[in-house]
């Protein structure tokens, strides 16, 4: 039975790969299983500089989601390269940095220092918990245009993976990805979302805006992925609510290349491997030899 | 992977101690790691999506690989989980977080100081305290003396209770009940607490004031237990820290309150 995929010329062993901020640099998770498992793990956000992230309360939990307001914690790159990379570069699997930066010169800071250590870099400009950045450049054209075809140009070896807002019109911007360069595309990152505390009447977040994940998102951003596949010959990379192997194959079917499991980990650190027995089990059930078969197989 | 953190157990018991107070016993069905006195499991209250995430949960007890948990109905999630019947499955993750360290050779005597569901992270560590004949003294505060029926496994000779009402023992919280026994702590003393901030930051400071030890479990929302969502952290001297993998359990003076 065959489960890899290939994101441009990056071969995944399998479609599953975790999704950012939700498995740190892999060390929690590798406590409970291999990591090598994985089709790919995704670095927590990386910015230039250590980020202290937003001050608590971060999370609200909501009807079959989860709001968080993270606001980007890290350790900065210079200690992602010193500390955080050797140890996940310890497990058999690509590695795939998340950056995050608030110019254009960080950005390209970033992609230039990471080239090579990693086997791709997924461009964040959707977080909607930082001020500055993410979602700032994610919802601009011509900066999304700008910074794609910049990043792209910096990376001699890494693959470059641009992570969409779901608050842009995904058909434009799944274009101007491609068209500026990007080798894949993956979407959504968590939509923004609010709650209110009746008693105090204030919004339970500081930042008043939160970002909105889980499977109360899944339909949502799986009409996100059939738009993108409708519109690019990019790989796309699935994320939303995937909390499954369903799920997941909701996804391939519609045609993402791969998928990002991300508030599934929160609830079961094995959730990802538990997506892909179910894939496989799937796949034996149906008589299916090759994934390559599922993916973009959708029916209409 | 032998042991697992994410397993399934079937409830030998879920009953109201009180009301909205209830104590929950659970067969592990599968491998799992033994838990230590302060650690936490991440229970389902739904097999469903919502509520979507497990709860944290301290462990009151762990005998003949039974785990128990003492829960107070809050929300929604821990309404669902009490109308959980006998022979009923849920799914945990866990063991998470740091567990209470062991007292030293210098310490002569220790301080449990508690109230209300904060016991359910103590008393685990006062029957491995009491078990190795550790002399220990309990302070425990409830809001009114029925509630004090979820004191009735705990096994200790010295325990000096306060209540909110005056119905039992000493009329007042946990803290004033600490706060007029404070003067007999020693520097060999040792302070185990758990409970809400208030409560934490004020034994934080006499303990401070006083140069004694002090070991302070914290509650937090959590979404996943182990350290990877960042959603529960707390500030410290040393930046933000997250309560579910460098906690539960911090020193006096380490969290700026």
């Amino acid at each position: 039975m065959n489960l890899s995929v290939m994101i441009g010329p990056l071969k995944l062993r399998n479609p599953v790969i975790t999704a950012s901020g939700t498995s740190g640099y892999g060390e929690e998770l590798s406590q409970y299983f291999d990591l090598s498992l994985l089709g790919a793990i995704t670095m927590k956000g990386i910015s230039l500089k250590p980020m202290e992230g937003n001050p608590p309360p971060r999370l609200w939990e909501t009807p079959c989601g989860l709001l968080n307001s993270i606001g980007l914690q890290n350790v900065g790159l210079e200690r992602f390269l010193r500390e955080k990379l050797p140890f996940v570069r310890r497990f058999a699997l690509p590695v795939i940095a998340n950056i995050l930066g608030n110019s254009l010169d960080e950005y390209m800071e970033l992609a230039e220092s990471l080239d090579g250590e990693v086997e791709a870099i997924e461009l964040n400009i959707s977080c909607p918990n930082v001020k500055k950045g993410g979602i700032f450049f994610g919802t601009d054209r011509s900066a999304v245009a700008e910074l794609v075809s910049a990043v792209k140009k910096t990376l001699k070896k890494s693959l470059l993976i641009t992570k969409l807002s779901p608050q842009a019109d995904i058909k434009e911007f799944s274009k101007i990805a491609e068209d500026s360069g990007s080798d894949a595309i993956s979407l959504i990152n968590t939509i923004a979302g609010m709650a209110v505390d009746i008693e105090t009447r204030r919004p339970v977040f500081k930042n008043i805006i939160a970002g909105l994940s889980g499977p109360a998102i899944k339909p949502i951003a799986l009409r996100m992925v059939w738009e993108a596949v409708s519109t690019v010959k990019i790989p796309v990379i699935g994320i939303g609510g995937i909390m499954t192997a369903e799920d997941a194959l909701e996804f391939l079917i519609t045609g993402a290349t791969a998928i990002e499991a991300g508030t599934a980990n929160f609830i079961d650190p094995l959730s990802s491997i538990k997506i892909i027995d179910g894939i496989k089990q799937y796949m034996n059930r149906n008589g299916i030899s090759d994934i390559r078969q599922i993916i973009g197989s959708i029916r209409l | 992977m032998n042991l697992s953190i994410s397993f399934k157990a079937e409830i030998v018991e879920n009953t109201a101690i009180t009301p909205d107070i209830f104590k929950l016993t659970l067969r592990p069905l599968d491998s799992f790691s033994e838990p230590l006195p302060g650690q936490f499991f991440m229970l389902s209250v739904s097999e469903s999506h919502d509520p979507l995430l497990k709860r944290p949960f301290s462990i009151f007890n762990f005998k003949d690989r039974e785990l128990q948990f003492l829960y107070r109905i809050r929300g929604r999630g821990t309404r669902l989980l009490s109308e959980k019947k006998q022979g009923q499955r849920i799914s945990l993750t866990g063991p998470f977080g740091k567990s209470y360290p062991q007292p030293d050779k210098s310490t002569q005597e220790v301080w449990i100081v508690t109230g209300g569901l904060g016991i359910a992270s103590l008393n685990f560590m006062i029957n491995r305290l009491t078990g190795e004949g550790q002399r220990l003294k309990v302070l425990y505060g409830a809001r009114t003396g029925p509630e004090l029926r979820i004191l009735e496994d705990i096994r200790v000779k010295e325990i000096l209770i306060a209540t909110e009402d005056g119905t039992e023992g000493f009329t007042g919280t946990v803290l004033d009940l600490f706060n007029s026994y404070s003067m007999n702590l020693q520097p060999s003393s040792l302070i185990y607490a758990c409970g809400p901030q208030a409560v934490l930051s004020f034994i934080d400071q006499k303990a401070q004031e006083r140069g004694i030890k002090a070991y302070l479990s914290l509650e937090e929302r959590m979404a996943c237990g182990f350290g990877v969502c960042l959603g529960c952290v707390i500030k410290t001297k040393e930046g933000y820290k997250r309560v579910c993998k460098e906690g539960p359990v911090f020193r006096e003076g380490e969290v700026i309150w």
